[in-house]
């Protein structure tokens, strides 16, 4: 589907709508149709969801505990394709944002798990083009996430061997704990763990800001379930001296710094990046608690994320596409009252990108802080800190973009439109009315996907009881 | 007609500290230079300096391929900074003359920039040959443990010390192939090898892809 | 009937969308207002008789928040009759504003209109938070809505994200007080609270942010002096905070008197208040000082009142928003007072009695207070404080009335509503002032006959002074200030603190400034160099550990 999309993006209304339906339809047949049993398709074909798949003599098995972590994938996909085809309707997010769907689920499904790093670091070449904007000098962002991922590759591959040479000689224990320290190193570039964070604004702030959202939503997530999967395999990993410690630290590092440097932007895009990184470390923090609570915090901190971020990103689109492509605070001037729903979006996303009330990632941010407070209110407080800094990051673009011209009677005015300028269309408002209704729904009925998160965490037992 | 293990055979002296000197060689040009025909040039040779090592490790034909595929990656750079520089020769000033004898008095003048990357890749060299001597890695041979740090670690130099994605592209793939040397010895699947390969190919495509968008953008600023 | 305070909520943002959705018809567009008149006018009646005890309050939960593992509890709603009157005034002023700008026969703002009907509805919902959970989510939902409505009466955008940001900041100062109890209690009802000293701290700091006490006050929009008046209710915004402060002296009600500190900035508001709304050289600006000064007066009264502190912020803050909002109408008696001009200025003086805490007004309830615990304490500094802020206040509220005089209307029904509208807001004044027992459903409620005995002999006399020397420089003002109109602005702007806001934000932007070189160094060309420059630094560290 991904080939079919690359030929007709010309039209793009026809490549964004195929591939929001692709997404959804897999999304919603992943969860839907049954495992056990054979589906018929169009041309009397049967297949069975649960059966295994040999690609290339690996086996891809698509198990009960990976269909909710795919269709997190699919729909957070489908949600994204939707709003770019109204904020930017001519990337090549369409077709990449296909086919690293289909490597990243392959990730999840392939084994052994040696071939995930791989795809992931396919699919990290792919947001390369996804990144990169028509017209425009070719941004660091992509570059970036892909020297990143390269890096870690290797200690992921080496793992794998070090692992199976530990089956062969189980009185070996040091290849344990080179396994665990090239683990941990890869994971860490893959996250974006300070000090290797830096592609994270990057990706953000510097190329197209809704496939910069899919990487730090839909592949991103990918990893988040590659490292769950790799801790329910390898179990001994959560029991490891400093486990806990080690991922608390580098949370609450990732924590700290992305809630110092966010209100000190000067642009919005690197804002939204910054707001990824809070959101990151959250979720290193709650994984470090290493208990069934902690896990069920992991998955919703992940299923709450890509509302934010998605809506950020929109926003943002909006406001660059009229303003040349520039988000800094100047060129944002006044800007606001051109692309109000833009703004909206913005503003909403930012909110529940920061974690405040009534958004969904207050629902995750306060479930978390409520489960730290006993053990480290200081990092509970800290939390809270770090969302306040995206805000203010957020108040002072909006404090850009509300300026209005001044008349000559010294009372605030607000400008009228030009015919030049265009305005955002019925469609585009009504897709953010849409997103942020849906968004802030979410935010007042979390259990939806609160449940769902502790349903996910049930089929996970590494952690110490 | 010889075959290929024919020609390959007589070749074989240099599958040892021969093609390690290459390798550190031919890197440390990637890092240093800047001029485009120089470092394609350099990265097909690292290419078939690489491949003879790995005929030490794996079967001839699978080094063959991992060969094709880096210099298929470098034809693809090379082809797209000779269309770049067709592109930027089209829009050169009618006052050339004075630019060549500039560029004439330039080449003959080591930049700062370029002393500092000679240094940087010094110290990196013997911060490999460290390694390499006091962390060997398992199932290699010294003088390939040698060439894999080398590789990393100058190929990591030259992303850190360039933005422009040709240089990062080459410095990718500087990394990858001293990874894949090592790798080879760990995992010989052919799965794993073509994977790698396509990780290359796509690696080369995404530099080229950024390079021709940066001269786009290049040119129509100037239009602008 | 559990579902009336979701009507309650749900039908201003009804008559909101009815509004904008009617504005979209040209033809339809001078109907807005009715359409907002209906929905306002159900609202006040629904809470009417919520206030009159005719409907039992029961919690409502509009969200199960599940696991309760995870988050401890749910949204909860609780029409408590401890807030009921500050949930009808709001009501109040929102159905009052509509009913003037109705007789003013300006042309219909829909905007304006939506926004102010969906403001009261997160006034609503902020009211009847029955814990902390549902708390936040409201005040964020309201500093949201406030934003709005500032933004659509045509207040600057450093107004609006302002109000946005200390909001922001009260906000997170509740939050964090809820987690110093481990995060237990977060989502238990108000009732079942038991909070330490530490969490009442902060929640009292959030609570003085709420009520634009000094020197927090930046909360307060400086330039709504040129929205209409249809826009009174944007003036309201320490509602929300009389709503938390009624909540925490009724978990503990010896917190208030034994916190010094609250005293002395409730003390400061009310002298510097005063001072600031005398100072101020445009009328238009007045009114956020006076609000100030008497939100201290308020505030201390409740502090010194001691056990009867419930009933102090409650009359208190319902004469508060009444008075004010009553103003914000700006029916003043005008320059040159003519007859019909004075009568329909009328609400406007019983505004500003109240708010001076005259004799049969409500706001009296809290003066009288206020009066009978300076006796008490004895303390010379709060007297003089009291002094202060009344005799600046005088002159000012006359400064205010005289200032603003709207023109007669054409038809004489225009009259009759504008009437209505004020008298709305008026009635309760004079009826609560007489009758204390009408707000306050507690036994502790005074009569007026022990209310007038509460003052001394002495703080009569004090209060007397502050009066007659607030009325004389009333009186000269016209005189005494062009004279002193330089000292003024000095004094005005030395206290305003603007100076002292931009330079600790010119501090926080040079600090931003260094932490945003450093960001584009380490995340600049040689990113990855640095990255890894910094691991190779942090694996050393954790070796040598």
């Amino acid at each position: 589907m991904a080939g079919i999309v690359y030929i007709v993006l010309r039209w793009s209304s026809l490549a964004a709508l195929l591939s929001f339906g692709t997404a959804l339809a897999l999304g919603v047949g992943v969860v839907t149709l049954p495992l056990d049993q054979p589906v018929q398709f169009g041309g009397g074909r049967q297949i069975a969801l649960g059966e295994t798949v040999v690609f290339f003599g690996r086996e891809l098995v698509l198990e009960q505990a990976d269909r909710m972590t795919m269709a997190f994938l699919f729909l957070t996909a489908a949600g994204i394709f939707l709003l770019a085809w109204r904020f930017t309707p001519h990337s090549l997010l369409f077709p990449m944002g296909l086919g690293m769907l289909s490597l990243l689920s392959g990730a999840l499904l392939i084994q052994p798990l040696i071939y995930a790093a791989l795809l992931i670091e396919i699919a990290a070449a792919f947001s390369v083009f996804a990144l990169q904007g028509e017209g425009h000098a070719p941004t660091r962002g992509g570059l970036r996430y892909l020297t990143f991922t390269t890096m870690a590759l290797p200690g992921l591959l080496v793992t794998h061997w070090l692992l199976d040479r530990y089956a062969l000689t189980p009185d070996e224990t040091g290849l344990l704990g080179a396994s665990a320290v090239l683990l941990t190193i890869s994971f860490a570039l893959l996250l974006g763990a300070v000090p290797f964070h830096t592609w994270v604004p990057a990706v953000a702030g510097e190329g197209v800001p809704l496939s910069g959202v899919f990487v730090l939503t839909v592949s991103n997530g990918a990893t988040w379930f590659l490292l769950l999967e790799f801790l329910e395999t390898y179990p001994w990993l959560s029991v490891y001296p400093r486990f806990e410690d080690l991922l608390f630290a580098v949370g609450l590092v990732m924590v700290i710094l992305g809630g110092a440097l966010a209100p000190a932007q000067r642009r919005l895009g690197p804002l939204v990046g910054y707001a990824a990184l809070i959101d990151s470390g959250a979720t290193l923090i709650a994984l470090g608690m290493n208990s069934r609570v902690g896990v069920t915090l992991t998955f919703l901190a992940l299923l709450m994320r890509p509302f934010g971020l998605s809506l950020m990103a929109a926003g943002l689109s909006g406001l660059r596409s009229r303003s040349d492509g520039d988000d800094g605070w100047d060129a944002l001037r006044g800007l606001g009252w051109k692309a109000p729903w833009s703004t909206a979006a913005l503003v909403i996303g930012g909110l529940a990108a920061s974690g405040l009330p009534i958004s969904p990632g207050f629902a995750s941010r306060w479930a978390l802080c409520r489960a730290l407070a006993p053990s480290s209110p200081g990092a509970a407080l800290l939390l809270l800190l770090a969302g306040i800094g995206v805000m203010v990051g957020v108040w002072r673009g909006l404090f850009a973009l509300l300026v209005r011209p001044r008349s000559p009677e010294d009372r605030s005015v607000v400008p009228s439109r030009n015919p030049g300028d265009a305005s955002e269309g019925w469609l585009t408002r009504v897709l953010v009315v849409l997103a942020v209704l849906g968004c802030l729904g979410i935010g007042v009925f979390p259990q939806t996907l609160a449940t769902l998160a502790a349903r996910l965490a049930e089929s996970y037992t590494f952690f110490l009881p | 007609m010889p075959t290929l293990v024919d020609l390959l055979a007589r070749i074989s002296f240099l599958a040892a500290m021969p093609a390690v000197a290459g390798i550190l060689v031919t890197a440390s040009l990637l890092v240093i230079s800047r001029e485009w025909r120089l470092n394609v040039m350099s990265l097909t040779l690292q290419y078939f300096f690489v491949v003879l090592l790995l005929t030490r490790l794996i079967r001839l034909e699978v080094a063959a391929v991992k060969g094709l595929i880096g210099w298929m990656v470098c034809m693809v750079l090379y082809l797209t900074e000779r269309r770049v520089d067709m592109l930027r020769g089209q829009e050169a000033s009618a006052n050339s003359e004075n630019e060549v004898a500039s560029r004439r008095h330039r080449r003959w003048v080591m930049s700062a920039r370029t002393s500092f990357c000679l240094l940087a890749g010094l110290m990196v060299s013997v911060a490999a040959y460290t390694a390499a001597l006091r962390l060997p890695l398992p199932e290699v041979p010294r003088d390939i443990s040698l060439a894999c740090f080398l590789l990393a670690g100058l190929g990591l130099l030259l992303i850190g010390l360039s933005e422009s994605p040709m240089q990062v592209g080459m410095g990718l793939l500087t990394f990858l192939s001293g990874f894949d040397l090592f790798y080879v010895a760990l995992e010989p699947s052919l799965a794993v090898a073509g994977l790698l390969g396509a990780v290359s190919f796509l690696i080369a495509l995404a530099a080229a892809y950024l390079r021709v968008a940066e001269v786009a953008a290049g040119s129509e600023e100037r239009t602008l | 009937m559990p579902l009336l305070p979701v009507l309650i909520i749900v039908l201003p943002l009804l008559g909101a969308g009815g509004t904008l959705g009617l504005s979209v018809i040209s033809r339809a567009r001078p109907y807005t207002r009715y359409v907002a008149l209906t929905a306002v006018g159900l609202t006040t009646l629904l809470n009417l008789a919520l206030l009159a005890g005719w409907v039992e309050p029961t919690v409502v939960i509009p969200s199960l928040w599940r696991p309760s593992l995870l988050f401890g509890g749910a949204l909860a709603l609780r029409s408590d009759a401890i807030v009921q009157p500050l949930a009808l005034t709001l009501a109040l002023v929102v159905c009052g504003a509509v009913i003037v700008d109705l007789g003013r026969a300006e042309c219909a703002r829909p905007q304006l209109t939506a926004a102010l009907l969906a403001l009261l509805s997160a006034g609503f919902v902020t009211l009847w938070s029955a814990n902390l959970l549902t708390l936040l989510v409201a005040w964020t939902l309201y500093d949201l809505m406030q934003a709005v409505g500032q933004t659509a009466a045509g207040s600057s955008a450093q107004t609006a994200i302002r109000s946005l940001v200390l909001g922001s900041l009260a906000t997170l100062l509740l939050w964090g007080g809820t987690l110093l109890s481990g995060g237990v209690g977060g989502a238990a009802l108000w009732s079942l609270m038991a909070p330490s000293r530490a969490q009442l701290m902060l929640w009292a700091l959030a609570g003085l942010l709420r009520l634009w006490m000094y020197p927090f006050h930046l909360l307060a929009a400086d330039d709504l002096g040129a929205a209409p008046p249809l826009a009174a209710s944007l003036h309201l915004g320490p509602i929300v905070g009389w709503g938390l402060w009624l909540r925490l002296v009724s978990l503990d009600s010896a917190f208030l008197p034994d916190s010094l500190w609250i005293l002395v900035v409730a003390a400061v508001a009310l002298a510097v208040g005063g001072i600031l709304a005398w100072s101020c050289q445009d009328p238009r600006h007045m009114l956020r000082w006076m609000g100030m000064s008497v939100t201290g007066a308020v505030l201390l009264s409740a502090g010194l009142t001691g056990e009867d502190a419930t009933a102090a912020i409650t009359v208190g803050s319902v004469s508060w928003a009444l008075g004010i909002a009553i103003l914000c109408l700006r029916e003043g008696v005008g320059d040159r007072p003519q007859l019909d001009a004075v009568l329909c200025s009328l609400p406007s003086v019983v505004a500003a009695l109240t708010l001076l805490g005259i004799p049969f007004t409500t706001g009296f309830v809290h003066q009288a207070g206020l009066l009978a615990g300076l006796a008490e304490r004895g303390e010379m500094g709060w007297d003089v404080a009291f002094f202060i802020g009344n005799l600046f206040l005088v002159p000012s509220l006359v400064r205010w009335l005289v200032s603003y005089a709207s023109p007669s209307p054409g038809r004489r029904w225009l009259l009759v509503a504008r009437g209505v509208g004020l008298g709305l807001l008026a009635l309760p004044l004079i009826a609560a002032g007489l009758f204390p027992s009408l707000l306050v459903v507690e036994s502790s409620a005074p009569s007026l006959g022990a209310l007038l005995a509460m003052p001394g002999l002495g703080r009569w006399l004090l209060w007397m002074l502050s009066l007659v020397g607030g009325g004389i420089l009333a009186w000269q003002q016209r005189t005494l200030r062009p004279r002193i109109e330089p000292w003024l602005d000095a004094v005005h702007n030395l206290l305003r603190l603007e100076w002292l806001y931009e330079a600790v934000l010119g501090a926080l932007g040079r600090g931003l400034n260094v932490l945003r070189a450093a960001d584009e160094l380490v995340g600049g060309a040689g990113a990855l160099l640095w990255s890894l420059l910094l691991f190779l630094l942090l694996v050393l560290m954790w070796g040598a550990n």
